[in-house]
């Protein structure tokens, strides 16, 4: 890479490398995997030519490496059971996860059909606000809205219940 | 507890936010493309020419196919009809000959081709007697001399023969005896 041309490359790979990690970790959540979609993104930009004279470039990355990473994405995702208490009772493991809202939320967010949570991991990137996340989804602005609201409500139902729940055990005690 | 909530799902959701990629992630990036990519500034193209080349040729076959069978046809019929009857007797050779020397560079085998092609175009000589007649056979020769020398009497045993009246050909009927099934005890 010794011509202008690589040169203004490599300096876009140098700027935007970071933003593309985040857009891939996004959809497939695995830091390897990440960033082998970045690699995979940039390389073909720089095979077909294709990153010359780009308007937006972050929406144009963000586009690129999102398409890469869901097509790396398994085809038939087992389903993953949505974190629901099976009883009021609940067991040691439970009140572990129960204690940890992080990773209790993260779990349930893991859980959410694609369509909801696609737009709501992208939405916690600062960089992207929803009509970004509009553009790189392929979707109106109004749809990536109404699904984002969508993802926080069913969280927040799923979230209440298990507030409700621990608070009853508390009580009970 | 509206608060309450929205507070947990805001502080996980942003824990839920991509963390930071290694720091030498962009440099391994860059690694990689110096391996492997390889700008497509000119997109393969050996493999424009390995597929317009046979292309071109084929077209070329396909439009020059027409031509030459339109060439040929003509070219038989004419000449054959500017030759003399003598020549037009001596039939498929010469027609053979006129086309050979239309194309004297010709390989062996357009050579035999074409050869085949005027041979073909040739018209067959107009039959006075349809079937062809063929000699007689020494019987047949034997029954023309008999007929020939004594046409009186053949004339008369003709007739003879067909004056003999045809009598209606009689059957006797056919009788089947019944057949009786033995009694018991008899075998």
């Amino acid at each position: 890479m010794a011509s202008n041309e690589d040169a203004e490359f490599e300096a876009l790979v140098m700027r935007q490398s970071r933003f593309v990690f985040r857009v891939a970790y996004a959809i497939l959540r695995n830091s390897h995997d990440a960033e082998d979609a970045v690699q995979e993104t940039f390389l073909k930009l720089y095979r077909n030519n294709t990153w010359k004279g780009i308007e937006d470039e972050r929406a144009f990355l963000a586009r690129a490496a999102w398409r890469i990473a869901v097509d790396r994405l398994p085809k038939a995702q087992p389903a993953q059971p949505e974190y629901e208490p099976a009883s009021k009772a609940p067991t040691p493991e439970q009140e572990a996860i129960a204690a940890d809202w992080t990773a209790t939320i993260q779990s349930m967010v893991d859980a959410l059909p694609e369509e909801l949570r696609q737009p709501l991991a992208l939405s916690t990137l600062d960089e992207l606000n929803s009509r970004q996340i509009a553009a790189i989804l392929g979707l109106p602005e109004g749809t990536v809205r109404t699904r984002l609201m969508r993802a926080r409500q069913m969280l927040k139902q799923k979230l209440a219940s298990l507030l409700t729940r621990g608070t009853e055990n508390r009580y009970a005690r | 507890m509206r608060d309450r909530e929205d507070l947990v799902l805001d502080s996980a959701l942003a824990a839920y936010a991509p963390p930071e990629p290694a720091p030498d992630l962009a440099a391994r990036v860059l690694a990689s493309i110096r391996q492997e990519g390889r700008p497509a500034r000119h997109p393969r193209p050996w493999l424009t020419w390995t597929i317009a080349i046979p292309a071109l040729a084929a077209l070329l076959l396909v439009a020059l196919m027409p031509a030459h069978h339109q060439r040929t046809r003509p070219a038989s019929s004419t000449q054959q009809a500017g030759t003399s009857p003598a020549q037009q007797a001596s039939g498929p050779a010469d027609a053979k000959q006129i086309t050979t020397q239309d194309a004297p560079q010709a390989t062996t085998k357009r050579h035999r081709a074409t050869t085949q092609l005027a041979v073909e175009n040739e018209p067959l000589p107009k039959q006075e007697v349809f079937p062809t007649p063929t000699p007689l056979t020494p019987q047949e020769q034997a029954l023309a001399a008999l007929v020939n020398n004594n046409p009186g009497n053949v004339a008369q045993a003709v007739a003879e023969s067909q004056k003999q009246p045809v009598e209606p050909l009689s059957i006797a009927a056919i009788q089947i005896p019944l057949i009786n099934p033995p009694a018991k005890g008899e075998n």
